[in-house]
């Protein structure tokens, strides 16, 4: 049998449903002849042509002074007639075939297409198979109902880690209000590290951090003479009116290759390059030389900012401050007085954790000592920021291990961590 | 960082007023973390800037100041004793600098005797940076008279009872057989440094330990104090510190003149010192219009004088070096909480680094491909190297507590097959990327290195093969439009026959393969792994040339 071959194509079941164009046409002008412009309001202009076309074929309009006339009223349609029965599966007439392939109404189905299809007539099934859509013998079929409740199997889509997430969250805030992106090496020299932050070669301010020493490359140049011959100074005997840490400073210590403990030496590097007004962020790994357990991890990220400005002022610094936390989802911030041997004023912002009921500190900031801008040929006040990103992350996501950062990637807590707000 | 303990009487009794609960919270405001309360005792931190509030005395009258009992500045003075102190020319070389006080006229309880044990300690391990840089020895004088000696002298030269033995001994003895002078052998080098009498008698050797024929007790009236050290001013700067906390005590200072050969100086120097304050500077810093009565109450309040367009600082603040520091201690008087806080109208144009985009864009193609990031650290050690058959040509860690940070990674891949061993536990098949950076030695760089950004994809899992990563190479490099050829490679990481070198135009931009049998026995990982590893500055150097 050969009726079951054909199919109707979209425009087919288009036409089945509302009517041939032609049919629809002869109906519009069953009361009277009708200009094209208003025939157009009713009927598509593709429509309305292939109506016109088949229309006048067969004798059943004429066109006169712009005008479209119904000439006999009589007419029947079995292209309409033809697509009903295929589209119950009945077979038609030979000659129908062809008229309706050559309208593009029905197409043929691939024998194996149907084959395949029939296998499943009559049948409750699950899954539904193509060919069911291609014959149309879906509707021969009973869909069973599934258990709607079940999520199936586990999905795990490419994500980012939860540390790059936040990364770029802050990326774009310090964007947002204006930074410029930097970075810095990370090995780096005890000069960019400690010196040119006025930190003494011999002070525990220089243990504060516990630092990575190099072995290979144990030694780094340092900038040209004139810095180096002002950060000198400045540690031995004071600029500005300072009077300096009164000790001998040795060049050699200030070689020293280690791992950067802070970008806060990305800052001095910057210092030394920018014109005021300028603002400028750095988002880096640094490094301390620590034991690694839940509370400690030997690298950490640090979020780093200067604001170099001729009326820079303490308020700005805590204000900065304040609108980043803000922005980070933490409503409450303090500021609490701190030491740095680079800062003065230093502070140590924390903000309220209401999950945990206290405040939690997550970083240092203050103004650069003129011992530390001088030198580096910055005369207006300089605010400055190294705050850390781990802390923060783990009281947004909840985990409670710092080691689940860089130490671990663990899978599970990856996959499945909730990264917003 | 130090953390000291006070008792809450005494520091109460010091501080003029019983204090509360807010009382000692409120000292938090002024830098001085609050570390513990309990009944009797509190902990604070203390900032290595100020050593002076090492002691209970000191801290007592910060607090007597900040809290409002009683402000201003205690009147320090130290009469003249008269009494010498020769330092020979043989201490040069090996502990060159000597400063000494005399203190009478006090009592010392037990608690006070504590809290001087404590401030010695502290200042020894803190700005004395464990003895090395200073060294504290405080005597009952009462046994021994001056004028005092301090010379070196040779291991065996002399014989004396060091503190907490009953019996004479040498500096060698002491050195070899003494529990302090086992800890603190280190630094001394050849001769010994000692300090004695006019009779002999040795009171201390420095830094290591005194004697016990002076040995201080609750009931001692007379003390001397001998500061030694390898430079001048942090001896002077610890002598008035304790000086002063003695003064506290009830105890008047008396100088000594120490004779260094033709140059004398007297210790100790309590007079106050003067800072010329710039009220502009500190009102533009600070925000605040400020009127000379404002710096006076605000740095009294900080217990530092003002006169007449002076700051008057005194003999224990050591940490005053520039008018930056008067600034500061008027912004805590102020309150930092009281600032006006705002966002200075500064015009500025932000500017992203364009290697940071790229990083991200390439993150999100392989995010795309379904693949999870990982970030490792950048730390590692051979070990991990080798078992991952890569050689290691790295720049090396020279003082890591940790045996598992000893070098600088060159590689990604490492680090990926650690992650993939511990990550043996979850569910497979295993998609992971890492995009860092790794770390080459060159000498041509300023600091003899440099960071290469690098990308590494791995998948894990029963259908983990080099045909399940090489469509995903494509499809990375694909999305940047870089076409690139695959070159057979021998490699120990790999498998031999399923490994290949990415080249592009001509250039090795890294490799991909599946990874080697043995490679994957020596991380204990039990399934198939197949990955690859691309330079991503080099990705970018590309496209980048590729736009000019």
């Amino acid at each position: 049998m050969k009726q079951a071959n054909y199919r109707l194509t979209e425009e087919g079941r288009s036409y089945l449903a509302s009517g041939l164009p032609e049919m629809r046409l002869m109906k519009l002008l069953e009361k009277g002849r009708k200009k094209v412009e208003e025939l157009s309001v009713s009927m598509e202009g593709k429509e309305l042509s292939i109506a016109m076309q088949h229309a006048r074929a067969r004798d059943l309009i004429s066109i006169r002074d712009g005008f479209v006339e119904m000439v006999s009223k009589h007419a029947d349609f079995p292209e309409h007639a033809w697509l009903k029965k295929l589209a119950e599966g009945k077979g038609i007439e030979e000659k129908g075939y062809g008229i309706l392939l050559k309208r593009r109404l029905i197409e043929e189905i691939k024998a194996d297409d149907y084959e395949k299809a029939r296998r499943f007539a009559g049948r409750e099934i699950a899954a539904v198979d193509s060919s069911l859509l291609k014959t149309g013998l879906w509707r021969q079929t009973i869909l069973r109902p599934y258990n709607i409740r079940i999520a199936g199997k586990a999905q795990y889509p490419g994500r980012p880690h939860i540390i790059s997430h936040f990364m770029e969250r802050v990326r774009n805030i310090f964007l947002d209000l204006g930074f410029s992106e930097a970075s810095g090496p990370l090995i780096e020299s005890g000069f960019w590290n400690f010196d040119a932050l006025f930190q003494p070669q011999d002070h525990p301010a220089r243990d504060m951090a516990d630092t990575f020493y190099m072995a290979m490359p144990e030694r780094c140049s340092l900038p040209g003479k004139k810095i180096v011959g002002k950060v000198k100074e400045a540690h031995e005997k004071g600029v500005g009116g300072s009077r300096g840490w009164r000790y001998v400073w040795d060049e050699e210590v200030s070689m020293q290759a280690v791992l950067r403990t802070h970008t806060t030496a990305v800052s001095a590097r910057m210092l030394s390059k920018v014109k005021p007004p300028a603002k400028v962020f750095c988002i880096g790994r640094v490094f301390r030389n620590e034991t690694i357990d839940y509370k400690h991890l030997v690298e950490l990220t640090q979020i780093e900012g200067i604001v170099v400005d001729e009326n820079a002022a303490f308020g700005h610094l805590l204000g900065y401050l304040k609108e980043f936390y803000r922005r980070m989802g933490f409503e409450r911030i303090r500021f609490r007085p701190a030491y740095f041997p680079y800062t003065e004023m230093s502070v140590e912002p924390e903000v309220w954790i209401p999950e945990r009921q206290e405040w939690m500190e997550l970083g240092g900031a203050g103004i650069f000592r003129p011992e530390v801008t001088i030198p580096l040929g910055v005369a207006c006040p300089v605010l400055a920021f190294g705050l850390g990103l781990e802390r923060l992350v783990m009281v947004r996501t909840g985990i409670k291990d710092i080691r689940e950062f860089y130490y671990r990637n663990d899978l599970e807590i990856l996959r499945n961590a909730v990264l917003w707000p | 960082m130090a953390v000291v303990e006070f008792d809450l009487d005494d520091l109460g009794r010091l501080a003029g007023r019983k204090l509360k609960k807010e009382d000692l919270e409120r000292l938090e405001m002024m830098g001085f973390p609050l570390e513990r309360l309990e009944e009797k005792k509190v902990s604070y931190e203390v900032f290595p800037n100020r050593p002076d509030m090492l002691s209970i005395e000191g801290f007592a009258r910060a607090a007597r100041s900040f809290l409002g009992a009683e402000t201003g500045m205690g009147n320090y003075r130290a009469g003249k004793s008269g009494v010498k102190l020769h330092v020979d020319k043989s201490v040069a070389s090996v502990r060159p600098y000597i400063a000494a006080a005399i203190l009478k006229g006090g009592k010392l309880n037990e608690s006070a005797l504590e809290g001087l044990i404590q401030l010695q300690e502290k200042l020894h391990d803190t700005f004395g940076r464990k003895r090395k840089k200073v060294a504290i020895g405080i005597h009952d004088m009462s046994r021994v008279e001056g004028p005092f000696s301090y010379r070196a002298v040779s291991r065996d030269a002399v014989r004396f009872v060091p503190l907490g033995m009953s019996r004479e001994m040498t500096p060698a003895e002491i050195l070899g057989q003494h529990q302090k002078g086992i800890e603190y052998s280190h630094l001394i080098r050849d001769k010994v440094p000692l300090l004695a009498d006019s009779k002999g008698r040795v009171l201390s050797m420095p830094p290591v330990i005194n004697g016990e024929l002076t040995r201080l007790t609750a009931g001692s009236r007379e003390l001397l104090i001998d500061v030694t050290g390898t430079q001048l001013h942090p001896i002077l700067d610890v002598l008035n510190i304790i000086s002063a906390a003695l003064c506290d005590r009830g105890f008047s200072a008396y100088s000594l003149e120490i004779v260094y050969g033709r140059d004398k100086i007297t210790t100790p120097d309590l007079s106050p010192a003067r800072m010329k304050v710039d009220i502009g500077y500190a009102e533009r810093l600070l925000g605040l219009d400020l009127e000379e009565k404002d710096v006076s109450a605000l740095l009294l309040k900080m217990g530092i004088g003002y006169e007449k367009g002076y700051a008057v600082i005194p003999p224990y603040r050591v940490d005053i070096l520039h008018q930056i520091d008067l600034v500061e201690e008027m912004a805590i008087a102020y309150g930092y909480m009281n600032f006006r806080t705002a966002i200075p109208p500064i015009p500025s144009t932000a500017s992203r680094q364009d290697e940071n985009d790229f990083r991200l864009a390439a993150c999100g193609a392989m995010q795309g491909l379904g693949f999870q990031e990982i970030l490792s650290m950048v730390l590692s050690n051979s070990e991990s190297f080798r078992k991952s058959g890569v050689d290691v040509k790295s720049a090396g860690i020279k003082n890591s507590v940790s045996s598992e940070c000893t070098i600088v990674r060159t590689r990604l891949l490492p680090g990926i097959l650690k992650s993939l061993a511990q990550n043996k536990g979850r569910s497979y098949p295993q998609h992971v990327f890492e995009a860092g950076d790794v770390v080459v030695l060159d000498s041509g760089a300023e600091t003899g290195a440099r960071e290469i950004r690098n990308i590494a994809a791995a998948i894990a899992g029963t259908n983990a093969g080099y045909e399940s990563i090489a469509p995903v190479l494509k499809a990375f490099l694909a999305s940047f439009g870089i076409e690139y050829r695959l070159e057979e490679l021998k490699d120990k990481a790999f498998i031999e026959g399923r490994a290949a070198s990415v080249l592009v135009n001509g250039k090795d931009i890294g490799s991909i393969g599946e990874v080697s049998l043995e490679v994957l026995e020596n991380w204990g990982i039990e399934m198939p792994v197949a990955l690859f590893e691309i330079s991503l500055e080099a990705v970018y150097g590309i496209l980048k040339r590729g736009r000019q």
